[in-house]
Order: C-alpha cells, then structure tokens, then sequence
C-alpha cells in the first residue's frame, strides 16, 4: 500500500485553506476600503488627474437688425492661427516662411511673437531637462550601493527625499504652449485656414473666433457701431446693447482616454451655450440711407461744413434716421483752443475767419465707425427753432392771445438789457401768431418779458432740454440750460428767441414731438429708443410713459399755425416735385405750380455757432462768444400736418460765405429745403396716405395783419 | 450525485466566464471611425464576445479541463511508479533514480525557459523574456505559450513525485529535502530572471508541498537566510525591481514613473465607489491603467462591478478552494494527493498575490489572476490541472491498484 502521512497533508491543506480565506477576506475588504474610504493621498490624486475635459460651444454674439429686419451687424464664425512654440518645427525661419505662406499674413507677425515665447521658454526647457537628468540619476543610485547609502543616510538622520521635486509642481514657472498669431483681426479667410489645415505643420492649429461683420455699411455705422476683438461692444449700439447681444459660451465636459479622445458625457454636465439676442434697432437703414444722400447734397449746395438729421415717429418715439454728415474741407482754419491744464495766457486776438466747427475725430474720414454721432455729442444754439416751445408757453398761460398786436418797431429795437435786436421781416405791427410766423425776435422778447424767470427756465426743462434723451447712443450731452439761480434778464431776452440755450438735435425732435402728437396724445412728449421695444406678454407693444408739456389744444394751435410757416418755406423753393396730391387740380393752373404730397408744418432757425473746445481743451481768453459769420441753419418740421406721424430736424452746420453774401444761409432757404425733401420721402416710404388739399379753414383760424406774412396761396382752391 | 469535482468544474467555469466578459470590457477602445473624427466607439457586441478570441480560448480551456478530467489518474500514477520506496531500497548520491529523473525534468524546464531567449522563437513584451512564440506564419501571437507556467504546473508534478518517492526519507534533510530543494531553487531561479512573481510563486508553492510531504519545517528555516540572499539579489540585479519596491513603499513618490501602477491601479478600485460603475463603464481600462486586460483585470472588475463583484470573485476562489481541499482531504493515494494540494496551493497563492498586487498592498509582480486574466496559456494550464484535480476526484471511489514497486530507473538508463 501507498501510504504517505495523509493526516499531515490534510492538515497543511486545512492550513493553506484557512490562510487562503482570510487572505481573500482581507482582499475584499481592502476594496471595500479602496471605495468607500479612499486614503487622502488617492483621492488627491484623482482630484488632480481627473479623466474630464471640456469642449466649449460658443454662445455667439446676436444680430443687430435695422427696424425691418435687415442685417447691420452679424457674427460668422472664423478660424485664426495658433502656434505651439515647443512643437514648432525647425528651421525656424523656413516654417515661419511656410505657414505665412499657407496663411496669407505677413511672417513679421508670425515671427515677433514666436520669438518672444521661445525666448521665454528656453530657460524652462533647460530646467525641465535638468530636472528629468536628476531624477535618471536618482533612479540610478537605487542599485544595491545607492540604496545602502539611502539606508545609511537614513540611519544617521540625513534628509533625503526623493520625492521632493514634485512637492513645488505649482511654483515652476510654465511653458508658453500657445502663441495666438494675429490678435487684432487676423482672421483667415477660408482658402487660408483651408491651406493652413492642409500644411499639417506640427505645432500649428487653427482655433475658431467669431468674427464680427458690419452688412449696414457706412451709414449705419455710428449708431450699429463695433465691437473689439474680444467681442465686446465699444461704440454705438454694441456697447450700449452689449449686455443683450453678448453670448455666454456653452460647453459639454465629457470623460476622454488617455489620448484625451472623448469617450461619453457624464449626465448634467452639458451646458447650452447662451447665443446673445437679436435686437432691432428703430432705425431704418433705408431712410438712413436716403437722409444720408440728401444731407450730402445738402451741404455741398450750401458749402456747409456738415449736416445733421434726426427723423423721429412721434407715435412711439422711435428713432428712424439718425445721420451725421461731415463735409471734407480744406480751406478751414483750427480754432485756437488752449489745453485745459495750460496756464491763462494774455489775451489773445482772435483773427475773423472760417474756423472748423466739426471736430473730426483722427481716422473717421476713412473708417466711419470713428466719426462723432453729432446729433446726440455737440449741441448749438437753436435760434428761431426754439421759439414754438415759447410761443406755445405763453399762449398756454393766457399771457397773449394770438389776435394780440405786438408792435415790432419796423424790424429794429433795443431790448430791454439794451442790446439792438433787428428782424428779418421789417414790420410795424404783427399778431402774435404772425410773430411766430415772422420769427419776429421783437415781438418774442416783448411777451417773453410777460413770464416770469421760473416760468420760461421750467419752461426749458420741461421740453427736456438740460437732460438727456437717453436714446440709447454712448456720448449723449445733455445741452445747456442756465440754472434759474443764474438767471437774469439776459437770459430771459436771449432764451426768448432760442439763445443762451445748448441743444442737441435729438432734444430737438423729442421736444417738438409735443406738436407732432394728435388727438388728445397732441401736447405730449415721449421718450425716445433706438431698440424696437419687446412685446409684452399681451403680444402689444410695451407702452411708453408719456409727458404732458402742453394742453393738447394749444399743441395743435401752435400745429396750425407753424403750418404756415412752412408753406413760407416751401414757397421759397426752387425745384419743386410733380404734383401728386390727392385730389389736387389737374388745371393748366395747377400745372405750373406742382404740389407736394403731404403738407406740413415747422420752424426755422438760424443762429450764430460758437466755439465748443474738445475734451481737454477750453477757450483761450479774449475768444469771442460767437463765430461772426458762421451760423447753424436748422428747420424742423412734423408732418403730415393732420395727423402727424414724423418729425425731422436738420441742421446745417455753417453755410458757406456765398450764401450768407447771399442772405440764403437762413434755416428756412438751406435746411428747409432738406427736410421738405425729407419728409416727403419718408412719409411715401412709411405708405402714409397723402394729405388732402389744402383748406383755407387753417388759415382762416390764424389771425394775419400783414399780407407778407403769407406766402402766395400755392394753389389748392382759389 | 454533485461531486466535488462538479462542483470545481463550475466554479473554475464561472471564473473562466467573469475572466471572458471582464476582458472583452477591458479591451474596449476609442477607435477612430473616420479620418478626422474620433468617437468612442465600443467595439464590443455580444456577438464579438461570443466569437471572440476570448471565448475561444475559455472553449479551448474548459475543453482540456474536461479531457484531463477523463484521463486515468491513477493508472498513470502506477506506470510512473509514483509509490514510496522503502527506506532501505532508496538510493543515494546523485545517481539515484529520484533525483536523475527530477534532474532531468527540472533541466527540461530550463531548456524550455532558456528558448524565451532565442531570437526567431522569443517574444518580448515589455522588456521580459516570457514568451516562446512558434513561429508558424499567419498565426501571429495565437500559438505563445509561457514556459514558465509549464514549469509551474510541471514542479507541483515534479515534486510530488519526488516527494512521494522519498516519502519515507522527506524529514531527513540530506536524502529527503535537500534534492528537491536544490531542483526547485535552480528552476526558481531560472523562473526569475524573466518573472520574478512566478518564480516566487513556484517557489512557495514548492514548499508547502515539500511541508506537506514530511519536510522538517526547521530545515526550511535554515533556508530561510540563503533565500532571502536570493531574493535580495534578484531584485537588485535588475533596477525596475527596486523601483517597484520602493513604488511599494510610496508610490506618490514618483506618480508618473515607477508609482504609476499601482496608483492607477487604485485609482481604479476607488472609482468602483461601492456599487461600481457599471459594466462597460470604467474609465481607468481606457489607456490609463496598463496591463488592464492581464495583470490587472481585478481593478477593472472592482471599478465596474463595485465590491459586489470583488466579492463575488473573492468567493469564488474561496470555494474553489475549499471543494479542492476536500478532494485533498479525502485522497488515500499519496502522490495524487500532494499533485491535488500543490495544485490548489498554486491556484491560491497566485490569486493572492494578484489581489494583494491590485489593491495596493504588494509591491507590483505582473502575475496574473487564475482563470480571469486574460492569457489562452494561463487559462489552459490552469483548466487542465484542475482538470486533473477533478480526475483525482473522479476516481476516488474506484479501488486502489495493488502497488508495484520498481527500482528501476524510470527516464533514463
């Protein structure tokens, strides 16, 4: 018989089983401990080594849409270089070559920044090799002798760490793995980034940007305005509307292998990128266009140095056109400023010549986003343009009544600050509607005296001048109305007929919205927008908050009566458009003397310009208050007259010597003539129906002494 | 009636089968589907899993497990004369039948070890010498085995043999311990300069069943000195062992270098955070934790199944552990009975070392899981001896053959 000692095997075998179990005991809780309670030092770890990455979507930025729809400025998405400078390929030079090549950009800018990171990372690179030199060696003391002397030095107390160059990871300075190349716009076109994608050049990559484009073209620009690189709003309605067009970047983290390739996305860690909103501008790209070109004719007729447009809906306050025309000019000459700091010299003689009234910024005669918006930054004196706001106070208030005679002293008067003051008009005695329709400064001063300085500066305020209009454009001024504790008769007689007041022609527009309101709206100012407001949750229009300035009747007298001083106006025109009017004559008489479309109603206004220093920069002493022979010739005018729907104010910014040579360099003769042409043209666009013949009824409400004070009845009737 | 040997058969099955499906979601890549994208793309379907290499290497296994099943244990153990010679008839010195014929076989092994260094045979992974790869064009990697898991198997018959042949020597340490000691040192040490891990596995396993066979634990004792000497020396003879001991002892030391291991491996068994991350789901298998589909396949059970499926892995070997040493305890024949006990002692050392490797307790080896990591020759060999534990099982109720003793020599003249 085969007989081993059996007992003994069973029992090393009971040994070994029994050893085997708590040792796989041991083992499952070790993983139950892994996953429950990790060590510190793991979990550290796995912090640091997460298997996540993040891919970005980007939030882009919204559209800015003319009041229609049409694109002023859009994103598209482009593609820009850049450049991992350790991975760069050598020769240097040839690859810089190549890749300019590919990409279409001057080598300078691929070379400049190139060099300055390799110049940064160089000395990184050498401690970096140093340090994986140390720890080769580290690795080669742990033979038996090195490890003897780690044991020993060990025994004896001597530091030694290992581990210790990982401890400062954070500390070491960092190589510069990403050179973007062209910040400022070196945006590739598509055949480029096609060519740069196809060169495969090791190091090289492309990076998606949104790249802004402007489809508004050059008359929108100030007011759409422009975003930087980063796209962020800098000027115009990209600034001040940046928080609505701004998109938020979204992104998804998913877990990636070790190659960083993309394995699956964690749930909730998708987040949709926020594209910025769409947001529509009141303005209307076609008005602004067509207001553009007749504001350039405009002031090449009137050899003006520039011209400004404000076109308003006084239904809603919307702005339709805001145009800023500067005319290039030579032949100007700069006003002696003096820089704010700079000590006060002796006076100075200011020789009398064409000084530049416009300032123009460096660069915005090529690049139209520079230019000024004019029509919200520089104010003028509004002369004659004012006198509605007055007129209509003074009526209010019962103070004269429109059949009143004033006695106007044949054109010529010493006002009661003792000043001369002529009128254009030479009468003797005019109503007070006529004073209105003359533009008499006499009569305007003499029931001016019947109000009180309160009265006439609240009067200002209350038409919004002094504040404002809050638009929506950056850079907006808020005129100049002298505070009442520095109001005296001076101010009382000047602001009478529109001076000693700062106006900008958006001010202008809104407060003669006042007259342009029908109904029992008629006497109301709104606020203005350049944005097309949100529907509310009724789907209607959010309603804005109106402005009594005025009692609606008194609105509409001072309507009728202004009615006439545009046909004033437009009897003074000389070209004039075939007759379309409705229900206009189709006689031999009617022929000659063709129609417009809509009538309408306004002021005209004429005042000298003064000097307005640039920021940092003031008058010199001695400078005189006024240019002698350079004016602001402004008209605004609301229409159609019986039921009006637009205002429309321009500004012609000093008409040149001819026309003065000429006396045509009145508001009335230089920009009558523009906004006429204006508003006809908008009032067609906007398919507002025509204005049916004129009645003698309007006329028959405004009491005239003077025949002058009408133009030749233009037809319509008798 | 449910024999232990039914009972092996299904559990080194259920091993066998966690091992197909763990490796199948340890292969799992990123594969680029087109020129220019990159998704995750599985690449695994039940039908790659059921037509697999894998799955045709666990047939392959279950398949020798079932033929050395039906192999006639016992009549072979007869025709190999594996009984003890009484004391008197044993031979001495050098050319005695016992030690000729383990010389022999132990130089056998050798010879098979040494082929792993021979160019157009060897295949080297990783730096090591593991591998004799036949070099039949068209079968790639297919038909490699490791020689030294032949060895491993081959020493537990070995030793055995020797050990039942001397069995009325085996306390005495010159006639008895001393031969089978110098043979399992020799091809320990051949095992080690290509694998340190099996080595030492071969090595332990080769004691307990020189123990169990009546070796004087004192005599071992004795070696306990040399052996370490020895083991000292294999480490420092190749730096990347010091490295991986010193890993051991803190591997946040050099986490990108020598750490790295065994802080992903870890990494991954932390990620399982009690419930695991789902089959499939693991992170770590995909390029962060090397060896995913070998060596460390229990991280990836650990991260994906949680401590349920360590749990039930861990049980697993237990029972197949357990149903063995039943077999063991229940044998009257005395080879047979060591073969049985050295195959069960191999099987639970290793699974030990390689959860103890896993879990970060034990210095990194590279020794597999039995059954579950990824090997055709792992999963063969191992299926095939505890086939053979299962025949031992199969046959014990079958009378014992009458002993016949003969002193001739067995393998050579």
């Amino acid at each position: 018989m085969n007989r081993v000692p059996s007992r003994r095997v069973s029992m090393i075998a009971l040994i070994c089983g029994g050893v085997a179990t708590v040792g796989l005991m041991v083992m499952v809780a070790r993983v139950a401990q892994l996953q429950l309670a990790p060590p510190e030092k793991l979990v550290a770890t796995a912090k640091a080594q997460a298997r996540v990455s993040q891919a970005t979507q980007m939030g882009l930025r919204g559209d800015v849409l003319d009041r229609r729809g049409r694109v002023l400025s859009s994103t598209r998405i482009g593609y820009r270089v850049f450049v991992d400078p350790t991975l760069f390929p050598e020769p240097f030079e040839e690859s810089v070559q190549k890749l300019a090549a590919a990409a279409q950009i001057e080598a300078a800018k691929i070379r400049e920044p190139l060099k300055v990171a390799r110049e940064k990372n160089a000395p990184v690179l050498v401690s970096m090799k140093a340090e994986e030199e140390a720890r080769k060696k580290e690795r080669r003391e742990l033979t038996p002798v090195g490890l003897g002397k780690m044991v020993l030095a060990e025994l004896k107390g001597d530091e030694v760490n290992p581990g210790e160059g990982q401890n400062s990871e954070s500390d070491k300075p960092k190589l510069d793995k990403y050179v973007p190349i062209g910040r400022g716009g070196e945006v590739l076109s598509d055949a480029a980034a096609e060519a740069v994608r196809a060169l495969k050049m090791k190091g090289v990559a492309l990076e998606r940007h949104q790249v802004r484009e402007y489809p508004g073209g050059a008359e929108v620009a100030p007011i759409a305005g422009l975003v930087d690189w980063d796209n962020k709003g800098v000027m115009g309605a990209e600034l001040k509307l940046n928080k609505d067009l701004a998109g938020k970047d979204g992104g998804v983290k998913y877990v990636r292998d070790a190659l960083g390739r993309p394995l699956w996305i964690e749930s909730s860690n998708v987040r949709e990128p926020d594209h910025g909103d769409a947001v529509r501008l009141t303005i209307d790209l076609e008005v602004q266009r067509m207001v553009t070109e007749v504001l350039r004719r405009g002031a090449e007729e009137c050899d003006a140095q520039g011209a400004r447009c404000v076109v308003v809906d006084t239904q809603t306050g919307e702005v339709l056109a805001l145009v800023d025309v500067v005319r290039p000019m030579t032949g100007l000459h700069d006003f002696p400023y003096e820089d704010k700091d700079a000590p006060v010299g002796p006076k100075v003689e200011i020789p009398e010549r064409r000084y530049r009234l416009t300032q123009v910024p460096p660069g915005s005669e090529s690049d139209a986003f520079l230019a000024r918006n004019r029509c919200v930054e520089d104010v003028y004196e509004p002369g004659s343009t004012f006198k509605p706001f007055v007129w209509s106070t003074i009526t209010e208030l019962g103070l004269a009544q429109p059949s009143e005679v004033f006695n106007t002293h044949g054109g010529h008067w010493i006002t009661p600050v003792g000043r001369p003051i002529d009128d254009v008009k030479e009468l003797n005695k005019q109503t007070w509607a006529e004073v209105l329709i003359n533009s008499s400064n006499i009569g305007m001063i003499q029931a001016g005296q019947r109000l009180t300085y309160n009265q006439m500066n609240e009067m200002a305020r209350r038409f919004g001048f002094g504040s404002r209009t809050n638009v929506g454009l950056p850079g907006e001024t808020a005129g100049i109305v002298t505070p009442i504790q520095y109001w005296t008769n001076f101010s009382q007689v000047s602001v009478s007929y529109g001076h000693e007041i700062a106006v900008t022609p958006v001010q202008m527009a809104r407060a003669f919205a006042a007259f342009c309101r029908s109904g029992d709206l008629a006497g109301t100012i709104v606020p203005l927008r350049l944005t097309v407001p949100e529907l509310d949750t009724t789907g209607e229009p959010g309603q804005s908050v109106v402005t009594r300035v005025l009692p609606a009747d008194v609105a509409n007298y001072t309507r009728d009566v202004m009615g006439l001083v545009a046909e004033n106006m437009e009897a003074k025109i000389k070209v004039k458009p075939p007759s379309n009017r409705v229900g206009a004559q189709k006689s031999s008489e009617a022929a000659d003397v063709p129609q417009w479309r809509y009538s309408i109603f306004g002021k005209s206004g004429t005042a000298k310009a003064s000097p307005l220093p640039p920021f940092g920069k003031r008058k010199p002493k001695g400078a005189p208050a006024y240019f002698q022979h350079q004016y602001n010739s402004s008209f605004i005018a609301g229409g159609p007259l019986e039921n009006p729907r637009i205002v429309c104010i321009v500004v012609v910014d000093d008409p040149g010597p001819k026309r003065i040579a000429t006396k045509t360099h009145y508001g009335s003769a230089t920009a009558g003539p523009l906004v006429r042409e204006i508003m006809e043209n908008t009032l067609t666009y906007l398919g507002v129906p025509p204005s049916p013949s004129k009645v003698e009824t309007m006329r028959a409400n405004v009491p005239i002494l003077n025949a002058r004070s009408l133009a030749k009845p233009s037809g319509g009737g008798n | 009636m449910l024999r232990s040997s039914h009972l092996v058969a299904l559990t080194a099955i259920a091993l066998l089968m966690i091992g197909v499906v763990m490796v199948n979601s340890a292969t799992m890549a990123v594969t680029p589907v087109a020129a220019d994208a990159t998704i995750a793309t599985s690449g695994v379907s039940i039908t790659s899993v059921l037509f697999g290499r894998t799955t045709i290497y666990m047939l392959i296994a279950v398949m020798g497990m079932l033929i050395c099943w039906r192999l006639p244990v016992r009549e072979l153990a007869r025709r190999a004369h594996a009984v003890s010679v009484p004391s008197h008839q044993i031979q001495r010195g050098l050319f005695s039948t016992e030690f000729k014929t383990i010389a022999f076989a132990a130089a056998f092994f050798i010879f098979l070890l040494g082929l792993a260094y021979v160019p157009g045979l060897q295949r080297v992974v990783n730096g090591s010498h593991r591998w004799i790869q036949l070099p039949i064009p068209g079968l790639g990697d297919a038909l490699s085995v490791q020689p030294s898991e032949i060895a491993k198997w081959g020493m537990v018959i070995l030793l055995a043999w020797f050990a039942t042949r001397r069995a009325q020597v085996m306390h005495r340490f010159l006639p008895g311990l001393l031969p089978a000691l110098v043979v399992l040192g020799l091809v320990c040490i051949a095992v080690v300069a290509a694998d340190l891990g099996t080595g030492f596995l071969i090595f332990c396993a080769g004691c307990i069943l020189l123990i169990a066979a009546g070796a004087r634990i004192w005599h071992f004792l004795a070696f306990i000195p040399l052996g370490a000497m020895a083991l000292l020396a294999a480490i420092m003879m190749s730096p990347y062992r010091v490295a991986r001991i010193t890993a051991f002892l803190d591997p946040y030391a050099d986490p990108k270098g020598t750490g790295y291991h065994m802080i992903q491996s870890m990494l991954a068994v932390m990620n399982g955070e009690g419930f695991g991350r789902g089959l499939g789901f693991g992170i770590q298998k995909f390029g962060y934790l090397p060896e995913d589909q070998t060596d460390f396949i229990f991280a990836i059970i650990c991260e994906e199944l949680g401590i349920g499926g360590a749990f039930v892995v861990a049980s697993l070997f237990g029972a197949l552990i357990w149903f063995g040493i039943g077999i063991v305890r229940r044998e009257k024949d005395g080879f047979l009975q060591l073969v049985a006990l050295g195959i069960i002692t191999t099987i639970a050392i290793q699974a030990l070392i390689n959860l103890a490797v896993v879990t970060g307790l034990g210095p990194t080896k590279g020794i597999a899981l039995p059954l579950i990591s990824n090997g055709g020759t792992g999963w063969l060999l191992t299926s095939m001896s505890l086939g053979l534990l299962m025949a031992i099982d199969r046959t014990q109720d079958q009378p014992l053959a009458e002993p016949e003793l003969d002193t001739r020599p067995l393998v050579v003249g």
